[in-house]
């Protein structure tokens, strides 16, 4: 089906106008060249105006000679205009888009318009990446410019494969997006796929993170993320090489990756910076983090209220101790901590970043201390809350590890209710979910599917020939 | 998905009328006994702990019941480590198993068990022989004799 015209009408000076009527940055310039009078539009902010002048009103008044408009028009057109892109944009849609995207677009009334690139160089320029640090690795991390980003890209892929399909979401916002892959690679499926969805959203803005993460991955009813997204250029490009698509949204300082598992998601760029027995060793660590985030306050109610036999005795001995003046059952101490727990991540969040410190401090210390002095808690549901909590942080990936926070939560009211039998219970209905999830048709367990460990620990460069065959890539091998 | 909250409120509703098949008893509710001393005197079945808890009763299950419904707290029976009987209750081993653990360790005791102390003289000279092993009547009992403030194992 066609899409219908944002701006129908004809290509006028009248009807450029009425499309930014009333915009306070929005340029007119009259241009007389010989005979005839020609337009030239811009944005004030979006595009130099030392540019214009240099590059598109100094070559029209100086070099553009002609008969008739059209004369004008194609000369123009054709390199007497001494500017590095000079598109044709044949309607007011296409003059529109131009416009918003730092263009300067001049009329030749009744022969056409041309746009000529003129953005401003003001953005912010790269910096290291503030959430996936390294040690070791490159610095540089992408910004909110998606041309700055595939340059980006550029440089750390310099193959001349490399595919950038750019088009417009959000019928308001107008947002450019960059699907990326690497043709020869890339399962052109996915490509596809990933196109058609891209195609198919019809939101008015396009410009939250969240807005690119439901809209493309389908939006299902699940708290794990179906989509990998990096600040950093070379874990970017790494994904891309491994045959999975790229995805770049104008305004957000990320790239996103897809298909996107759990194998991929529970994996640090740091492990690409060690050593393979090293990073397999923090890799078993990491999931054994994951499992304790996942399990340790459910287990824990469902141990200190129905299977407290399963405790050693000195052990029992102590939180009984350290229970003994705490008004709360176990239950209501561990899921009242979690919330807690929970609040004060959130705060911390929300304020600069050194406020943000301080409250963690009280918050955690002070607070949680003072709270066992008083015997509101005890010190052992405190400690089993504050290790799940550590054990989150050690996850690579934020979303995923919200997700787990969302089901920590779940698993614990079970564990309150049933015990061990109700932790089981969750644990399954997890396990079922999980199972169910896909990403652009990959299963989000497939990392886990065959009895090899190669979801979890980290192969030798030299032994890992082959691509993920779960991504059908175009050539499975990557090495001799 | 528009189930879930109906489903969810369902089983709350179950939990807060404490109609659920599932009853925990909190940890702090607990007293965990690592020792049990069970006689027999002219009153009947005498139940102690190193909890200083006692019961006594007509039968073993007597005594049980009245520990249980004499003691604050909740007796917990499970982490019982040690067990001991006189020459009379060693008929009980069998009936025993199902409510002590079956590793619980087994001995005779004899003279004035001070039951504060005698969790870490046993933890100090472990037991030999399980309840399991007493009760199917292949071992031997270890003897614990307590005489003039002190408490010595016989093999």
């Amino acid at each position: 089906m066609e899409k219908k015209p944002m701006y129908p009408g004809e290509v006028t000076d009248r009807n450029i106008r009425r499309i930014f009527e009333g915009a306070g940055d929005f340029v007119v310039r009259s241009i007389q060249c010989g005979a005839f009078t020609l337009y030239a539009y811009s944005i004030d902010g979006l595009t130099s105006g030392g540019d214009i002048s240099d590059f598109v009103l100094k070559p029209i008044r100086q070099t553009l000679t002609g008969e008739s408009v059209f004369e004008l028009y194609h000369s123009a057109l054709n390199g007497a205009v001494y500017n590095a892109v000079a598109d044709p944009a044949e309607d007011l849609d296409a003059i529109a888009l131009k416009l918003v995207n730092g263009f300067c677009v001049v009329l030749f009334p009744g022969a056409g318009a041309v746009a000529f690139e003129v953005k401003t160089g003001e953005k912010r320029g790269l910096s290291a990446p503030e959430v996936e640090n390294t040690v070791k690795g490159p610095k540089d991390a992408f910004v909110e410019t998606v041309r700055s980003n595939t340059s980006l890209i550029r440089r750390h892929l310099r193959s001349p494969d490399l595919r950038l399909y750019e088009t417009q979401v959000g019928c308001r916002s107008l947002t450019n997006v960059t699907v990326v892959s690497l043709q020869g690679i890339t399962n052109p499926q996915l490509v596809e796929r990933m196109k058609k969805r891209l195609d198919e959203i019809d939101i008015d803005g396009f410009l939250s993170p969240s807005a690119v993460e439901e809209y493309v991955t389908g939006s299902r009813a699940t708290a794990f993320p179906l989509m990998q997204y990096t600040e950093r250029t070379d874990r970017f490009c790494r994904g891309i090489l491994d045959g999975r698509v790229g995805l770049l949204v104008d305004g957000l300082p990320l790239g996103y990756l897809a298909p996107a598992d759990m194998g991929t998601l529970m994996e640090s760029q740091e492990d690409r910076g060690t050593d393979y027995i090293s990073s397999s060793c923090i890799r078993i660590l990491r999931y054994g983090g994951l499992l304790l985030s996942l399990l340790l306050p459910a287990v824990f109610i469902a141990m200190a209220t129905f299977h407290q036999e399963m405790l050693p005795l000195p052990m029992l001995r102590s939180i009984i101790e350290s229970k003994t003046s705490v008004p709360f059952s176990t239950a209501t101490e561990v899921l009242g901590l979690l919330i807690a727990f929970e609040l004060l991540q959130e705060s911390g969040i929300h304020l600069p970043q050194s406020i943000g410190q301080s409250v963690s401090i009280i918050g955690g210390i002070v607070v949680g201390s003072a709270a066992v002095d008083a015997a509101i808690i005890s010190p052992a549901a405190l400690i089993a809350v504050s290790i799940a909590g550590v054990c989150g942080f050690a996850q690579p990936n934020r979303d995923f590890a919200e997700a787990i926070r969302v089901w920590r939560f779940l698993i614990a009211v079970l564990g309150a209710i049933a015990g061990l039998f109700g932790v089981t219970v969750g644990l399954l209905i997890l396990l079922i979910h999980l199972s169910g999830l896909q990403s652009l048709g990959v299963d989000y367990l497939a990392p886990f599917s065959k009895i090899k460990g190669a979801g979890i620990l980290r192969h030798r460069l030299k032994d890992r020939k082959l691509r993920n065959p779960e991504l059908h890539p175009q050539d499975r091998r990557n090495q001799k | 998905m528009k189930r879930w909250p109906w489903y969810i409120a369902a089983l709350s509703l179950i939990a807060v009328l404490n109609l659920l098949p599932f009853s925990g008893t909190d940890v702090a509710q607990l007293k965990p006994v690592e020792v049990l001393w069970i006689y027999q005197t002219e009153d009947g079945v005498v139940i102690e702990t190193d909890t200083l808890d006692r019961g006594i009763g007509s039968d073993p299950e007597d005594a049980f019941d009245n520990l249980m419904q004499t003691t604050s707290g909740h007796v917990f029976l499970e982490t019982a480590d040690y067990l001991l009987l006189d020459r009379q209750t060693l008929a009980l081993l069998p009936h025993l198993m199902g409510r002590l653990r079956p590793a619980c360790g087994v001995c005779i005791a004899e003279g004035q068990i001070d039951m504060e102390q005698v969790a870490s003289f046993l933890n100090a000279h472990p037991l030999k022989h399980t309840l399991q092993d007493c009760s199917e009547g292949n071992a031997p009992i270890q003897l614990l004799k307590a005489e003039e403030g002190r408490m010595y194992l016989v093999s």
